[in-house]
């Protein structure tokens, strides 16, 4: 069998699309070929990244207990290594390191939402405020569910996060714009993020060129409302820049520089009759100058 | 057993308070503390990855009690081979995926080669790609494989993401594409080989 056969063979084992038959000989077959072990690491990774976009779904709240009892009852051999392990005492160790590791991710944690500038447009400033306590909420809430106290409240998180809608596999807009006076040189690029820091949307602006390119990494519009971005230059006024995946984004009014912040804003269709943001600011990201040149 | 825990700051199941954020230790620590046979922090990899795996293997297995059947062995299986998770293999959250997409494609593979082609959930969703999940996604992963995957044609995409997230065989989509399996074969191999070499530029 030839070497690209082979290749093939462990990315469909990776998939799955190989028969029951077919995936016992190709597993039986790449104990002595190293090569094919590693290309089937190639694609668990390459496609490991899809598994973000499976929705979670709560298991029952025994299991927990189920695998426990298969693991450490008296009578179950499942469980060797670990208790082996425990036996030669690293588990106190471990446990300690395990609780110092969790106070430093705890104070370093907490400080990175990009806080708007106090002369910041006033609406949008109380409103990335409320968003603020919002996404605080948000992970309050995950650490309640993933300590196992329920489903609920994080699907009330992912409900609030992952709107329903459209599908995007490809950018969400890719707008042009004429080029905007006052930006030289450098691609700016934010990622925005949503509920504390979990990447959305990647923002992408060629000064050179005007384009700006919205990437949405599972972001959906709902039905019937619109999201429209925003730029808020450090202390100034946000100001519209266009809605997302509808239509022209125009940033030639702006001189972009570090720090600035984007944020998007949940509009009724069409966008916000007023000027400055009338629903919950969803998303929000600093602008930072892009370490790829532009093309 | 809780006295164990009595000297540390953060107690499991007692105590939510927000300073207990086991959610911020990351999981290549839970996963590095587990293969030292640590329960607690095993407890704490159950609590932060369980529903993720449990979607992915639902989302295959369409069937509630198989599907408990195979977390349950998922996680005896991380908890034997812990200590043989290598981060050059991915995020740990990826190797647990692996572990259980496997667990899932042979229970299928065995049972059910005659099924006839489910309804697939909602289509929106399946070609939806990506999402928010930081822990779990490597974003510049995502990114490269995202602009691949848009790279291929589009048929060859479906028949990858449908394998990849409902375990459709070659069988399977041989009948939802109204195409004999052998041109599936073919067509699914193709698109392999493209997105591998786009992976490889990219």
């Amino acid at each position: 069998m030839s070497r690209q056969e082979r290749e093939l063979d462990a990315a469909e084992y990776v998939i799955g699309t190989l028969s029951g038959v077919e995936r016992r000989a190709f597993e039986a077959s790449i104990a002595n070929d190293s090569d094919t072990r590693r290309d089937v690491r190639f694609w668990e990774r390459a496609f490991g990244a899809l598994n973000a976009s499976v929705a979670p779904a709560a298991a029952p709240d025994n299991m927990f207990a189920r695998i426990e009892t298969e693991l450490f009852s008296e009578t179950s051999a499942a469980g060797t290594a670990g208790a082996a392990a425990m036996a030669a005492g690293v588990s106190k160790t471990a446990l300690a390191s395990s609780d110092t590791s969790t106070s430093e991710a705890l104070d370093a944690g907490g400080t990175d939402h990009p806080a708007p500038k106090a002369a910041a447009n006033d609406n949008l400033l109380a409103s990335l405020q409320r968003s603020r306590g919002r996404w605080r909420f948000g992970a309050v809430a995950a650490t309640v569910a993933a300590l196992g106290l329920g489903g609920f409240l994080a699907n009330e998180r992912y409900g609030f996060v992952d709107l329903p809608g459209v599908g995007a596999p490809t950018p969400v807009a890719e707008n042009t714009a004429p080029a905007p006076s006052g930006l030289t040189g450098s691609q700016y690029v934010a990622v925005v993020n949503a509920a504390g820091d979990q990447p959305s949307l990647i923002v992408t602006v060629n000064p050179q060129t005007g384009d700006v390119s919205v990437r949405s990494l599972g972001v959906d519009r709902p039905d019937g409302k619109s999201l429209e971005l925003w730029y808020v230059p450090e202390g100034q006024t946000a100001v519209s820049v266009g809605l997302v995946g509808e239509g022209q984004i125009d940033l030639k009014d702006i001189t972009a520089k570090d720090g600035d912040l984007l944020a998007i804003s949940l509009e009724p269709q069409g966008g916000s009759p007023t000027g400055t943001a009338t629903g919950p600011v969803i998303y929000t990201g600093k602008l930072i100058k892009d370490p790829t040149p532009a093309n | 057993m809780l006295w164990r825990y009595a000297h540390m700051r953060c107690r499991p199941v007692l105590d939510t308070k927000a300073h207990c954020m086991e959610s911020q230790t990351p999981l290549e620590d839970l996963l590095a503390l587990t293969a030292k046979g640590d329960r607690l922090a095993f407890r704490h990899l159950y609590d932060r990855s369980s529903a993720k795996l449990f979607g992915v293997v639902l989302r295959i297995l369409k069937d509630r009690q198989k599907s408990e059947d195979v977390l349950q062995d998922v996680f005896v299986k991380v908890w034997q081979k812990a200590g043989s998770y290598d981060p050059g293999q991915g995020r740990p959250i990826t190797w647990m995926a692996t572990i259980a997409r496997n667990r899932a494609i042979d229970i299928i593979r065995a049972t059910r080669p005659e099924k006839t082609v489910d309804e697939p959930g909602d289509e929106e969703e399946i070609f939806r790609l990506g999402g928010q999940d930081a822990e779990h996604v490597d974003l510049a992963e995502l990114e490269s494989l995202r602009f691949c995957l848009g790279e291929m044609k589009e048929d060859d995409r479906n028949y990858v993401l449908l394998a990849y997230y409902e375990g459709f065989s070659r069988e399977e989509l041989a009948e939802r594409f109204d195409a004999p399996v052998g041109t599936i074969k073919t067509r699914l191999r193709r698109g392999l080989l493209a997105l591998r070499s786009c992976l490889e530029r990219a």
